[in-house]
């Protein structure tokens, strides 16, 4: 018989575009890629343009304020506990394009008010970033989008 | 053009481990045989009605699903070499490790070992260390 205990270490990487794009953030950078044939710009980035089947051709550096899309107030936390006071997150468009559902975005904590998310006001509101002041490279390096 | 730079030093990664179980693995009645053969310093395998000699030993053959009886194999050959430069989770190792696998003529399959000195694909072999893995030289 025998008797073992695997050791099932893991590594999991951020890959080529995230790690870009996480270690931007450490600057105070929202970083995507740009694909010049549909000028798509991808945030979250990616090395490859889904539409045009080909490789992005570059990074591009946005601004660090967008516009609500989405928005939903949860009382439940990550852990499944129940909240008093409900974490607001949502989708933001960081900046203009054509088309309402393909942009260049993130999802991330909204800091608003519950009221503005129940009536919806919160929509369409322009934010801007919310930066630690000690950032690591990661997504938590911004605290939320704020209203400006 | 790839504006990928391939590099792994540039590249964000999570590093943990998973929480796994401990499981037991039988080797079986033939497997059992093959270790204490090991041990002995003896290679067995089973003969098989039809001729065929396999090793490791396996409980059944697999042609008529009969038991066969175990045998005694001598020089191994090595068959197959290849060098290992890295760890599991990708570390350059100091020293390349040479693995290769080990057959018996007339016999059908082979043992994975370690090979140490300058022994080639095709010469004759001879176990340096009886116990896992295995090491083997040139005979």
């Amino acid at each position: 018989m025998i008797r073992y205990v695997p050791k099932a270490k893991y590594s999991y990487s951020a890959g080529q575009a995230q790690s870009v794009f996480l270690n931007g953030l450490k600057e105070k950078k929202i970083l995507g890629t740009v694909c010049n044939k549909c000028k798509k710009v991808y945030v979250p980035p990616k090395m490859y343009c889904e539409e045009c089947f080909k490789p992005t051709d570059g990074w591009v550096e946005l601004k660090d304020e967008g516009i609500v899309h989405t928005a939903i107030a949860s009382f439940v936390s990550w852990t499944r506990d129940r909240l008093e006071e409900p974490i607001i997150s949502g989708t933001i468009k960081l900046y203009g394009s054509e088309r309402d559902y393909v942009f260049p975005g993130m999802f991330h904590r909204i800091c608003t008010t519950y009221d503005k998310v129940r009536d919806m006001s919160i929509i369409g509101a322009k934010v801007k970033a919310v930066w630690n002041e000690k950032r690591v490279g990661s997504i938590e390096d911004i605290q939320c989008f704020k209203e400006v | 053009m790839w504006s990928k730079k391939g590099r792994i030093e540039d590249l964000i990664f999570w590093k943990g481990n998973m929480e796994v179980e401990a499981y037991e693995y039988d080797e079986g009645n033939a497997g059992k045989k093959f270790i204490e053969g090991i041990k002995e310093g003896k290679f067995y395998g089973i003969k098989c009605s039809s001729g065929k000699v396999y090793v490791p030993p396996r409980d059944y053959c697999p042609e008529d699903m009969t038991e066969g009886n175990y045998v005694e194999l001598t020089e191994p050959y090595l068959d197959l070499l290849t060098e290992v430069r890295e760890d599991s989770y990708g570390n350059k190792l100091e020293k390349p490790i040479k693995v290769g696998i080990i057959r018996f003529l007339n016999a059908k399959g082979g043992i994975i070992v370690r090979v140490e000195g300058d022994a080639k694909e095709g010469d004759k072999v001879k176990v340096i260390k009886w116990e896992w893995p295995l090491v083997v030289g040139k005979a």
